[in-house]
């Protein structure tokens, strides 16, 4: 299926509604998630209201890696098969994965104020995930710093897979260190939270990861668009000459 | 909601606003990028 869909021209027929017809699930399953977590949920006996931020940065923190372990796979293709669409597809994911890694660095600043009476402090989990901001802002850099797409998509590529091992880091670093950041509520194995939070939780993940979708879809077909529009501009130039 | 409101509809807003903006962002990229590649191709066959 992914050979079939590695064709830019079966791609750009396939995704054509698909993009925003994701985008506006996406933003239903959103409202319905938002709706969740301010009103349905239930305060926690010790935080109060402040835990309703879960809901919100939990999921962006799970998105951000997940973001970024697409990025990782997309980047093997392009280095490994040459995939005519992994380098696009690693290029449309960065911007977005670098907007939820933000948000879950804000959300999580705006929880730990109240919570930990700091608005920052420069423990193992934070400091990993801001590393891992840092590398999606390095990964779109040297794609608007290297002149043709070929050298910008290896360059990036090779980025990529050295700041995949940033990944493992955050998502043990709570085992491995003594951080303020508490240790994983869910895993494959067990689900430490109320009932209460499993769904607002899911909902907002779910909401989270069709609008990536979308925007990945979306992203994508702009670049093809783009990458056309430069291929006529040369050629017209090259029968110029 | 309790007196954590401020910080519970900051992180909310932070959440919407970043999304709202990324996904305007990429629809405005993907019409622009259309419209570009819609021109030159009429231009050429003119």
């Amino acid at each position: 299926m992914i050979s079939t869909f590695a064709n830019p021209h079966r791609f750009m027929k396939f995704t054509q509604w698909m993009g925003p017809a994701l985008l506006g699930l996406g933003i239903v399953i959103l409202v319905w998630g938002l709706y969740q977590g301010l009103v349905l949920a239930p305060a926690d006996y010790r935080q109060g209201d402040a835990a309703r931020i879960m809901f919100v940065h939990v999921p962006a923190a799970m998105m951000c890696m997940g973001v970024y372990a697409f990025m990782v796979l997309a980047s093997l293709s392009s280095l490994i098969w040459k995939h005519a669409l992994a380098d696009i597809a690693a290029k449309s994911a960065a911007p977005v994965g670098a907007v939820f890694t933000l948000i879950c660095l804000i959300t999580g600043s705006l929880w730990g104020k109240p919570i930990w009476n700091t608005w920052w402090e420069w423990d193992a989990r934070l400091t990993s995930v801001l590393v891992l901001f840092f590398i999606y802002l390095g990964y779109m850099a040297i794609w608007s710093a290297l002149e043709t797409p070929q050298k910008a998509g290896r360059a990036a590529a090779i980025l990529c897979l050295v700041g995949a091992v940033n990944i493992p880091i955050i998502k043990w670093s709570v085992d491995w260190w003594s951080t303020l950041h508490q240790q994983a509520s869910i895993t494959l194995t067990k689900i430490s939270l109320p009932a209460d939070y499993i769904v607002p939780l899911f909902t907002m993940l779910a909401a989270y990861g069709v609008l990536f979708g979308a925007l990945v879809i979306m992203n994508m077909r702009a670049e093809i668009f783009s990458r056309r529009a430069e291929m006529l501009v040369q050629r017209q130039y090259a029968s110029m000459d | 909601m309790d007196k954590y409101a401020p910080y519970v509809f900051s992180a909310y807003g932070v959440a919407i606003g970043l999304l709202a903006a990324t996904a305007i962002g990429v629809v405005v990229r993907l019409i622009l990028a259309q419209r570009l590649l819609k021109a030159i191709e009429k231009d050429q066959k003119a």
